[in-house]
């Protein structure tokens, strides 16, 4: 009964309801892109680790994220081999290197080197296959750095630090957080590329458990044989690079924030609306009242209303964040959800139009009904 | 007792400002009587009629609506006497300016409980006898006052109540409008038996009326019956 009451209240001044509708969903889309942003990151961040599909990651102590590791022997790499519940192991190379276009211009990357398997390689590819990285001076670039590394496709030449590198295989959006492209290659072409580091060296052991044994076991048992390493469950890893970049470099605090402040700038607009609405058709409540509506029935007119001015914000922002997601796609900054962050964002618009309704609350609760008469007389 | 007081006092404010506007009222009003409250301003009459139309407890004395003594009923069981006992009509109709003629309708006879069909037959009868059938989709807004307190008098007396109060329903329309509702409302309470207690400040009604009250500095004054 109140919903028509309270939908036809909203549209009977149809400027102010379409004004704040938009506004809300200007808000909603703040607040949607800023957590689309840190979704992405933490995508982004944690892709080579989750796309792997191993599980557990042995590497130099206090490694903060996949992309500061610290070299390790290779030694780590056979022990780890004959601990019990290891099905397989094999190494990863990772080392930040530079990058020298034909042009001379040089750029920072981090140079990735895959073992036998190419297990850590790129994950999808646009031209080639992985396997290329064994071949000799070959490497992988990604397609959405082509540019930014000055060459133009498979053939294109380049120099790692003085020794010519040769793009044989193309990936698809194979994304770094660092704003340094991926360039991937072989254990050995990278140790060959970066002289810093000894034949026997790589950053990472990456192992897969026998069937039966899940990735806790296996990394307790490795913990046990192994000494001067670190041993974390593939999970345990993306948390640790995820909560390295977004936490202890405090960028995702940064934007967490904005969208906090979005949705609490929501509220005040919808607070405002609604309590000039409620203002507006006071008088209209107090002769309901007198009439034998009970408070509840005016309140959930209110409610109504919220939600109806919240809801119409997240289908216009929502539209507008599902459209800056797919021109966002193919960038190398996206914008992502999923099925749960977009429920929370939801969920949250709604709670904060809910709050907001509480101006209009207290006026609602605070109508006498005996005013609905010209007053004692 | 469908409506009554007895000794009924009320005042408001407290301390040094207390002041009281009514002074021990009693009188009662036996079903299907028809009665004008008159008085100057400041007299206590619509302190009365706020007080018999459940939206004001008394400070002291007894209220009686439909057989329930008052005094002591709580906020949800005044509201309840005030949905299904009491049709009210203000002195300006105070219709919905959001919604039709029907919608204002509609939305008091949902709150009342009333099935839809009988709604519906309620609505067109009343707007049959009332003549507004050709504004039932308008909004309020489109009607002149004298359509607008008719709307106001169908809505009062939409769900059948045993009492209808009625406070200066006349105040804002002319002479043969005014006259027009007043016939509607005494029609209604001889009709169904009902309580009708009308406030004004105009003698050209007492000719409609079974009885009349004068009210002056909150003591009933002079009842005659016509």
């Amino acid at each position: 009964m109140m919903l028509p009451v309270a939908l036809r209240m909203l549209w009977h001044k149809p400027t102010r309801a379409v004004f704040t509708a938009m506004g809300l969903g200007a808000l909603f889309f703040l607040s949607a892109a800023q957590i689309g942003l840190l979704v992405g990151w933490c995508t982004t961040c944690s892709a080579l680790i989750r796309h792997a599909d191993v599980d557990v990651w042995v590497m130099a102590e206090q490694t903060p994220a996949f992309d500061y590791g610290t070299a390790i022997p290779r030694q780590r790499q056979y022990e780890v081999r004959s601990v019990p519940g290891v099905a397989w192991a094999e190494g990863l190379f990772m080392a930040w290197n530079i990058w020298q276009r034909p042009d001379g211009r040089r750029v920072n990357v981090e140079l990735i080197g895959l073992d036998a398997s190419c297990v850590g390689g790129p994950w999808s590819m646009e031209a080639g296959t992985v396997e290329v990285v064994h071949r000799p001076d070959g490497v992988i670039i990604d397609e959405l750095f082509l540019n930014e590394l000055g060459v133009t496709g498979v053939g294109g030449e380049a120099e790692l630090i003085g020794r010519r590198a040769r793009v044989r295989g193309i990936s698809r959006g194979v994304r770094t957080f660092t704003a340094s492209p991926f360039v991937f290659t072989s254990i050995n072409n990278a140790i060959r590329y970066d002289r810093r580091y000894r034949d026997d060296e790589i950053t990472y052991v990456l192992v897969r458990c026998q069937p039966g044994a899940t990735p806790d076991q296996v990394a307790d048992a490795i913990r046990q044989r192994t000494d001067h390493v670190e041993v974390l469950t593939t999970d345990q890893f993306v948390r640790r690079s995820v909560g390295y970049w977004m936490l202890g470099t405090g960028i995702g605090i940064t934007v967490v924030l904005t969208a906090i402040l979005g949705f609490l700038v929501s509220a005040v607009v919808i607070s405002q609306t609604l309590f000039g609405l409620t203002t507006d058709y006071l008088v209209n409540y107090t002769t309901l009242l007198a009439l034998g509506f009970s408070r509840t029935k005016l309140l959930l007119t209110i409610v109504y209303q919220s939600l109806v001015l919240g809801g119409a914000g997240i289908v216009l922002g929502g539209t507008a964040f599902v459209a800056a997601m797919r021109v966002s796609a193919r960038t190398m900054i996206p914008l992502e959800t999923t099925p749960a962050v977009s429920m929370g964002l939801a969920a949250c618009a709604l709670l904060c139009s809910m709050v907001g309704a509480g101006l209009s609350v207290k006026s609602i609760w605070r109508i006498d009904p005996a005013q609905v008469l010209r007053g004692a007389g | 007792m469908i409506l009554g007081c007895d000794d009924l006092r009320h005042e408001f404010g407290s301390g040094a400002q207390r002041e009281c506007v009514l002074h021990g009222m009693t009188v009662d009003f036996p079903p299907g009587e028809t009665s004008l409250l008159m008085g100057p301003s400041g007299s206590g009459k619509t302190t009365l009629l706020t007080i018999l139309g459940c939206l004001l407890r008394p400070t002291s004395g007894r209220v009686w609506i439909a057989d329930t003594a008052i005094e002591r009923a709580t906020a949800a069981q005044l509201q309840e006497l005030r949905r299904t006992k009491i049709g009210f009509v203000f002195q300006q109709a105070q219709l919905l300016p959001f919604l039709s003629v029907k919608q204002n309708l509609e939305i008091v006879g949902q709150n009342v409980g009333l099935s839809p069909s009988t709604l519906q037959a309620r609505i067109a009868e009343l707007a049959d006898q009332l003549n507004f059938q050709r504004h039932l989709s308008q909004p309020p807004g489109q009607l002149s006052g004298g359509q607008r307190q008719r709307v106001a008098v169908a809505r009062a007396v939409l769900h059948r109540p045993p009492i209808l109060l009625a406070d200066e329903p006349t105040a804002a329309l002319d002479w043969e409008h005014g006259q027009q509702v007043v016939r509607l409302l005494v029609q209604h309470a001889q009709e169904y038996g009902a309580v009708l207690l009308t406030v004004t400040h105009d003698p050209r009604l007492m000719p409609f009326f079974d009885r009349r009250l004068l009210i002056e500095e909150g003591r009933l004054t002079e009842a005659s019956q016509s």
